[in-house]
């Protein structure tokens, strides 16, 4: 039993090791179209991501980037092009192995009614587990070490429900944890967070790349987040790819205005020194007036004001 | 605790009936030491099967509806509002219409065609929201509800015209469709038995299928479970479960949705617990719904339906479940 358990476990590592050594991307999309039906949302995706490296997908709204996850998890079937994950091809991988390669942290999940933190937390040991038979000793372990890691222990035995926002999201996150993937996805993990609590969940993602040696590749709506925490960004518009690179090259006044139609000034954090960006006009709906001259009289104003 | 109730109750079924015998009686008789040599032929014989045939079904119901509410995620779901009952129903009498009567409900194959019928109603309502939705998963909970009551409604309305139409299964069917455990004897039980043990080893192997999808869909994306899939072996599981009990026991309305609602205060929502803990409470349910209506119909001196026939289970469930389940309604929207 010992033996068969020890067995499984080491071939399982072995995988990491070798591709730490090859350096094998953990994700490549190679002329990947994905849509729903007849409808294309991304026409032809090129894309290798790094293992080890926190990419953060950006873009406004329906610009592809959940869409690109989904097909990224297997949610969707390419309509052409291939998905590789750690070099193997997703279409041919069973959902299992997926699940086992890669966790989901989705954007709004609930629990339902009725159900601890340990409980749910153990269901991510789905993949690893045979179709009947109890939790093993294996399990137990890992969502242990899930817990521990997120922070979460001390409300194990607590009911999700009754749980705040930013403690729900860390059980979220321990469930992907105890999928022992190589690669965690998050779908906006911040949304229905307070500022408090999305620097916590940011913070507890850059531990874990930094301790498991995690791929994070994270959907952010916030520019400055996703400049602060990733070391690369990939900005889309209507699934294509506008931008892809370090932080500070991608976040310029000319993507921002391309991408969500505002006038911004990018300026660094005094701390971080990452790109912050604050906008101050819509263009939209300002074709006929001139904005630069609306800000630039604003600008006087408040400055005679002062 | 829950089993031991289930034995008492058992001991006064056993006893209830045109002769009355005291637990003790009963217990004596079953134990082969009968205290008059007819007891043994009364309780073994005669009432043995029907408190059997009463448990087991019970215990289906109740496992089916805690599967249905655990995977829709909807407190209402119930192998009666999801279609799957009905579609037992339609696919008997159907049969019991085209084939005469060697396909009556008696037969042998009853139990296979009514899940025929079962899975083929269930997987309408699940196609269907599926159009509607365009989502795998076939419809979000209230969809897929909302579908269920319609096609069961349209369901139940084509049984009626076929009993108009075919007089000659009325007699037969039609008690059977308001559901009662009248005149169950041994055959019942060997029919049934079988399809019990079908149905367990489809709970225990769709278990964490079941769990998986309670815990959401979130949940189950991310372990790698594929949630129609996933779903559609739920739905066959409870399918199994339902068109056997039906079969046996007729369309007895409400076990499958108060068992889970009475024990899930007790042990949780949790399938692993709640799943077993309804199986009990659905046998609970029955037998005792067919005990009250064993001692009512004979509590009748004489003439009124005790010459004929004895009151119908279905109609005792009927009775005590429709005001549970609005009291649980109302607690629940409160």
């Amino acid at each position: 039993m010992i033996t068969a358990r020890r067995l499984a476990r080491a071939r399982r590592h072995q995988p990491r090791e070798q591709h730490r050594g090859a350096a094998l991307p953990a994700i490549v999309a190679d002329q990947v179209r994905i849509g729903y039906g007849e409808r294309v949302v991304v026409p032809d995706l090129d894309l290798a991501i790094e293992p080890g490296s926190w990419v953060a997908l950006v873009g406004p709204n329906g610009s592809g980037k959940s869409t690109i996850l989904r097909a990224m998890c297997r949610l969707l079937a390419p309509a052409d092009g291939t998905v590789l994950l750690d070099g193997r091809d997703v279409g041919g991988l069973s959902p299992r192995e997926v699940a086992t390669t890669l966790a989901v942290v989705s954007q709004g999940a609930v629990a339902p009614a009725g159900i601890t933190v340990r409980e749910l937390v153990t269901q991510g040991r789905h993949p690893h587990r045979a179709l009947v038979g109890a939790v093993s000793a294996e399990d137990r372990r890992a969502v242990a070490e899930a817990m521990e890691l997120t922070g979460i222990e001390a409300f194990a035995d607590r009911y999700v429900e009754r749980l705040s926002g930013g403690e729900r999201q860390r059980v979220w996150i321990a469930l992907a944890l105890a999928q022992e993937p190589r690669t965690l996805l998050l779908d906006e993990p911040t949304t229905f967070l307070d500022i408090g609590h999305q620097v916590e969940v940011l913070d507890l993602v850059a531990k874990l790349r930094r301790e498991r040696h995690l791929t994070i590749v994270a959907v952010l709506h916030d520019l400055a987040q996703a400049a602060r925490y990733a070391d690369r960004m990939i900005a889309l518009r209507a699934g294509e790819v506008v931008a892809d690179g370090p932080p500070r090259e991608v976040v310029t006044t000319a993507l921002v205005a391309d991408l969500f139609g505002v006038h911004a000034s990018i300026v660094d954090d005094p701390v971080t020194g990452a790109p912050v960006v604050l906008p101050y006009a819509s263009l939209r709906g300002s074709a006929d007036r001139s904005v630069d001259a609306d800000v630039a009289t604003a600008r006087t104003s408040s400055h005679g004001g002062g | 605790m829950g089993l031991a109730l289930v034995v008492g109750i058992e001991l006064i079924h056993l006893g209830s009936g045109t002769v009355r015998l005291t637990p003790d009686e009963v217990a004596h008789a079953l134990l082969g030491r009968p205290e008059q040599p007819w007891h043994e032929d009364i309780v073994v014989g005669l009432r043995l099967p029907r408190g059997l045939v009463a448990i087991t079904a019970g215990a289906m119901l109740g496992a089916a509806g805690a599967m249905l509410q655990a995977v829709t995620r909807n407190a209402l779901a119930d192998p009666g509002l999801l279609g799957i009952s009905s579609g037992a129903a339609l696919a008997i009498v159907l049969a019991a219409s085209w084939g005469g009567g060697g396909m009556s409900v008696g037969s042998p194959w009853a139990p296979l065609v009514a899940t025929g019928g079962a899975v083929v109603v269930g997987a309408v309502v699940f196609w269907l929201g599926w159009r509607q939705t365009g989502s795998a998963a076939g419809g979000g909970t209230d969809v897929m509800v909302l579908n269920g009551l319609m096609i069961t409604a349209s369901v139940s309305a084509l049984i009626s015209v076929i009993l108009t139409l075919d007089g000659s299964v009325f007699g037969t069917v039609l008690r059977w469709l308001v559901g009662t455990l009248h005149a169950t004897a041994w055959q019942d039980w060997d029919r049934l038995w079988p399809w019990a043990v079908v149905g367990l080893v489809a709970v225990a192997a769709s278990l964490r299928a079941v769990t998986v999808l309670w815990a959401g869909a979130e949940v189950a994306t991310t372990v790698g479970v594929e949630i129609s899939r996933a779903r559609m072996v739920v739905f066959a599981a409870a399918a199994v479960l339902s068109a056997g009990a039906v079969c046996a026991v007729g369309a007895i309305a409400f076990v499958g949705l108060v068992a889970a609602h009475l024990v899930r205060p007790l042990v949780g929502s949790h399938p692993v617990r709640l799943l077993p803990m309804a199986a009990v409470a659905g046998a609970l349910l029955l037998l005792g719904a067919d005990t009250i209506a064993n001692v009512l119909s004979f509590a009748v001196p004489d003439g009124g339906i005790a010459a004929r026939a004895s009151l119908p289970t279905g109609a005792v469930t009927a009775l005590v479940g429709g005001p549970l389940l609005l009291a649980l309604v109302l607690k629940e929207t409160r």
